[in-house]
């Protein structure tokens, strides 16, 4: 009896076996869901979703009160002021190296953003003026959702776009800065919107996953909205369980449906090359 | 890590999720408006909705264009650049290989010298007959001429 | 008795590739052995209509609108009279698809089962399956191609991946692997320089082939060793970075880059090398290893893909796809060949030429297209049924409109009239044979 040769993974041999012969070998590299993702791990990467929608809201909150006149814009500067300035203080301090030299910077940056603010206001309150109420705020909404979708999480995709997010939650409050009753107001309403929406995330991306960023946040914005609407509290609670602890749960649970395959015809995976040419020649 | 991997990574998990979940909740929402009756909107609170008549209007205009490119467009695109019986790119053109190149070993091959130290373990004169590289070789791409080939079907 | 044969693939001559050549080839030796076969392909700008390539190879230019990467727009419907006529014309009872990337593969399939023909189909690459274009590829290829009586993969690995993308029986999958034509490839030590190691990189200089891992290798053997010339040859989106780095260190006389080069003068790029680096980060099956070494060049490769299953351990040197490994393996090579320890060129490309010749892969192509045949015509609620596998409903509704379109066309330009070619049989031309 003729014992045939085992069969080899090669194909520079004839092997005595027909072309289509399928070795028990098959598909023994395969590998699937090599690395589940744990109900930890998904709910803080929620909280980065949930906090940007939080700072949306303040956002919109900020505009509620000036428009009713519940708060003097006066009052409005000088507490976001003083956050800002704290904020500031604790970053430069923590999480930067050289705090001399940037201070001149930072200092002459705030200035011209102070006298441009105050010099264009009028234009800017005007802008969008002859625009009906209904359209503004439809245009407001869409905007906040076109910046939450493309603004950068810190999960690198290629969808993420710094830029256009910024630029839609500017185009948000500069919409919004119409309905005010004067150009102060409306030069408020930017500032606060440049110092959520520049400066904040600016802040949150070096203190990645905090409780207590996340807690005085939710905490201040239903307070704020018990005065105004307990309508829109219940809808800002129920949205934020669904994006915190729904979302998570969902995810975790479906991922026994899903088929991440892995194997030896995967795709090499390396640096690019100027990254890390440029890394060394720093 | 770049972009361009086809790796399933992490990124392209928490962004595929959000699609599912965003396209599963439009998906719902659009059959809601389009089907629900108005008062019960009215009685939620809702009152000014887009009309109705889109949601029917806007996926019949979609699938006509696709229709009229797929059967009108896309084809006459094919006729536009079909030339005509008598245009001579229908025969030759400027990519035709006509030169009698011939992959025949270099004729100096005997002068050639092996890299090998050893010339025991050379393996140059193994095979010194060309004649039959040459028959097995496979011929070099060329087109042939419309003459010959008219002949050799029609007149032999 | 010869078989009728139609390849039909986006991609052949006069565009420059992988493909086309394995095409090409494969058609000349199946029409050595006395088949008959035609080539269908869509048309590169002024190249439209009909062809006769040497021998007799009947090469049909169809005047289709290219959209993307030298692929048509994957309509499934739009060619089918032209497609019908030439298939009709031409009497042929097998069609054999190329490359998964041609959607005109993909629409002569289709309407080859619809018309009762014979399909085969031959996958030249190794996919993903996670990002965005991989996903809606796989699910056209398992699609439109569900009903094909045979697949052909170049390596295993290959047919692993095949298998998984298009959830298609491993029993109707062969591996087959290209072959090269070693004549073509023969060595020349002459050409090597004798005071510096050349090493070789011939590639298309895409992320894909690892172009990234590449250039850090040149920076850093550059600065280690003097006696070290790079020579590159290709083109593509990524020649910037190579020429970036050879300004930054100064390498213009030891980086060499050639630019993009027909296939005919590869052979005299590789003659001049003793070392033969290849990077890819993925690979089915690499010619580019075998033509090295069947010029008796040294081969360094990343171990990605088929890559391992191609040559035997003394003929390549195989490494992880990162730069340390890389370069530690690449000063193996130059040592061993500073000793001396390496295999006589002329063995290698003999070597080669029992591991892969035209003639192997033609004989076992025919033993698939001999098993093809034998299979028996499935119904149509047979084929509407298998297409339904798929998951995706509204393609049934394609294949009946192409069915529905078949049958109009039946009616309004029946089988009858449509002149039939005459064959081209080069064998009565044997006595004149072109070289």
């Amino acid at each position: 009896m003729v014992v045939k040769k085992p069969w080899r993974k090669i194909l520079y041999e004839n092997q005595p076996y027909p072309d289509n012969y399928t070795d028990d070998s098959f598909l023994r590299d395969l590998r699937t869901n090599i690395k589940p993702v744990s109900l930890g791990e998904a709910l803080w990467g929620a909280t980065l979703l949930l906090e940007e929608f939080c700072t949306v809201v303040a956002f919109v909150l900020v505009y509620v009160y000036l428009y009713n006149e519940w708060i003097q814009p006066q009052s409005i500067f000088t507490i976001s002021s003083v956050f800002t300035a704290l904020g500031f203080v604790f970053y430069r301090l923590v999480y930067s190296k050289d705090v001399q030299v940037n201070l001149g910077h930072d200092l002459r940056t705030l200035l011209i953003f102070m006298v441009f603010g105050h010099l264009f206001s009028p234009v800017l309150h005007t802008l969008t003026d002859t625009v009906s109420t209904d359209t503004i705020y439809t245009m407001t909404f869409f905007m906040m959702v076109i910046h939450l979708i493309f603004f950068d999480y810190g999960v690198s995709a290629a969808i993420v776009s710094n830029s256009l997010s910024l630029s839609a939650a500017i185009f948000a409050s500069i919409c919004l800065a119409s309905r005010l009753s004067s150009a102060y107001h409306a030069f408020i309403l930017i500032t606060v919107a440049v110092e959520l929406f520049v400066l904040f995330p600016l802040f949150r991306s070096k203190i990645k996953k905090s409780f207590y960023i996340i807690g005085p946040l939710v905490l201040s914005d239903v307070y704020f909205l018990m005065n105004s609407s307990v309508l829109f509290m219940i809808v800002f609670i129920l949205t934020g369980v669904f994006i915190n602890i729904g979302c998570p749960v969902l995810f975790v649970r479906y991922q026994k449906y899903k088929s991440n395959i892995y194997g030896p015809w995967d795709e090499a995976i390396v640096d690019d090359a100027d990254s890390v040419i440029e890394g060394r020649n720093k | 890590m770049p972009e361009h991997t086809p790796a399933p990574t992490p990124s392209r998990a928490v962004y595929g999720f959000a699609m599912f979940l965003s396209f599963k909740t439009f998906f719902i929402l659009y059959l809601a408006w389009a089907v629900l009756p108005e008062e019960w909107f009215k009685y939620v609170g809702i009152t000014c909705l887009p009309q109705r008549y889109w949601a029917v209007a806007i996926p019949i205009f979609l699938l006509t264009v696709l229709a009229i490119f797929a059967f009108v467009i896309y084809p006459n695109l094919g006729l536009f650049m079909t030339p005509s019986v008598d245009d001579l790119r229908t025969i030759k053109d400027s990519t035709c290989v006509r030169e009698n190149k011939t992959n025949l070993l270099s004729p100096k091959n005997s002068e050639i010298k092996c890299s090998c130290k050893n010339e025991d373990r050379c393996f140059k004169n193994f095979e010194r007959n060309c004649g039959d590289y040459v028959s097995k070789a496979i011929p070099v791409l060329q087109d042939l001429n419309i003459w010959e080939v008219s002949d050799h079907l029609y007149f032999k | 008795m010869g078989y009728k044969i139609c390849m039909v693939s986006d991609f052949f001559f006069p565009n420059m590739g992988g493909v086309e050549e394995h095409i090409y080839n494969l058609s000349q030796c199946l029409l050595l052995e006395g088949h008959k076969v035609v080539v269908m392909t869509h048309s590169y700008g002024d190249c439209v209509g009909i062809r006769y390539k040497t021998n007799g190879l009947k090469v049909y230019y169809l005047p289709i609108r290219v959209f993307y990467n030298q692929s048509i727009l994957p309509t499934m419907i739009c060619n089918v009279p032209l497609i019908r006529n030439i298939l009709i014309r031409e009497q042929i009872e097998i069609i054999h698809g190329h490359s998964a990337f041609s959607a005109l593969a993909h629409e002569a399939l289709v309407i080859g089962n619809l018309m009762g023909l014979r399909t085969v189909f031959t996958d030249h690459s190794l996919f993903g399956f996670a990002d965005a274009s991989a996903v809606i590829t796989n699910k056209l290829l398992q699609m439109s191609l569900t009903d094909c009586n045979h697949w052909i993969c170049v390596s295993h690995t290959g047919k692993e991946n095949t298998v998984l993308r298009a959830k298609v029986s491993s029993k109707r999958v062969s591996v087959i692997p290209n072959a090269v034509d070693t004549c073509a490839f023969m060595p020349d030590p002459s050409q090597r320089s004798s005071e510096f190691i050349t090493i070789v990189v011939v590639s298309r200089l895409v992320y894909r082939k690892g172009v990234d891992l590449t250039a850090q290798i040149i920076s850093e053997m550059c600065s280690k060793h003097d006696k070290i010339n790079f020579l590159i040859a290709g083109d593509g989106p990524k020649r910037g970075l190579l020429e970036e780095i050879r300004e930054r260190q100064g390498l213009h006389d030891r980086v060499t880059l050639l630019g993009s080069l027909e296939h005919s003068l590869v052979r005299n790029v590789l003659n001049q090398g003793h070392i033969f680096l290849n990077t890819s980060l993925t690979e089915a099956y690499c010619m580019a290893i075998v033509e090295a070494v069947s010029c008796g060049l040294q081969v360094v490769s990343t171990r990605v893909g088929g890559i391992p299953e191609v040559l035997p351990e003394d003929l390549i040197y195989l490494t992880e796809p990162n730069v340390p490994s890389l370069i530690k393996t690449l000063e193996t090579a130059i040592d061993d060949l500073k000793n001396n320890k390496v295999n006589c060129p002329y063995l290698c490309n003999l070597r080669i030429k029992n591991y892969y010749n035209w003639e192997n892969v033609s004989k076992r192509t025919e033993i698939v297209y001999q098993k093809v045949m034998q299979e028996r015509n499935k119904t149509l609620q047979e084929q509407l049924w298998s297409y339904k596998t798929s998951g995706v409903w509204p393609f049934l509704l394609a294949v009946s409109l192409c069915y529905l379109m078949l049958q109009f066309l039946e009616y309004i330009y029946p089988r009858e009239y449509i002149d039939i070619a005459k064959d081209y049989n080069y064998k009565k031309k044997s006595k004149e044979k072109i070289y």
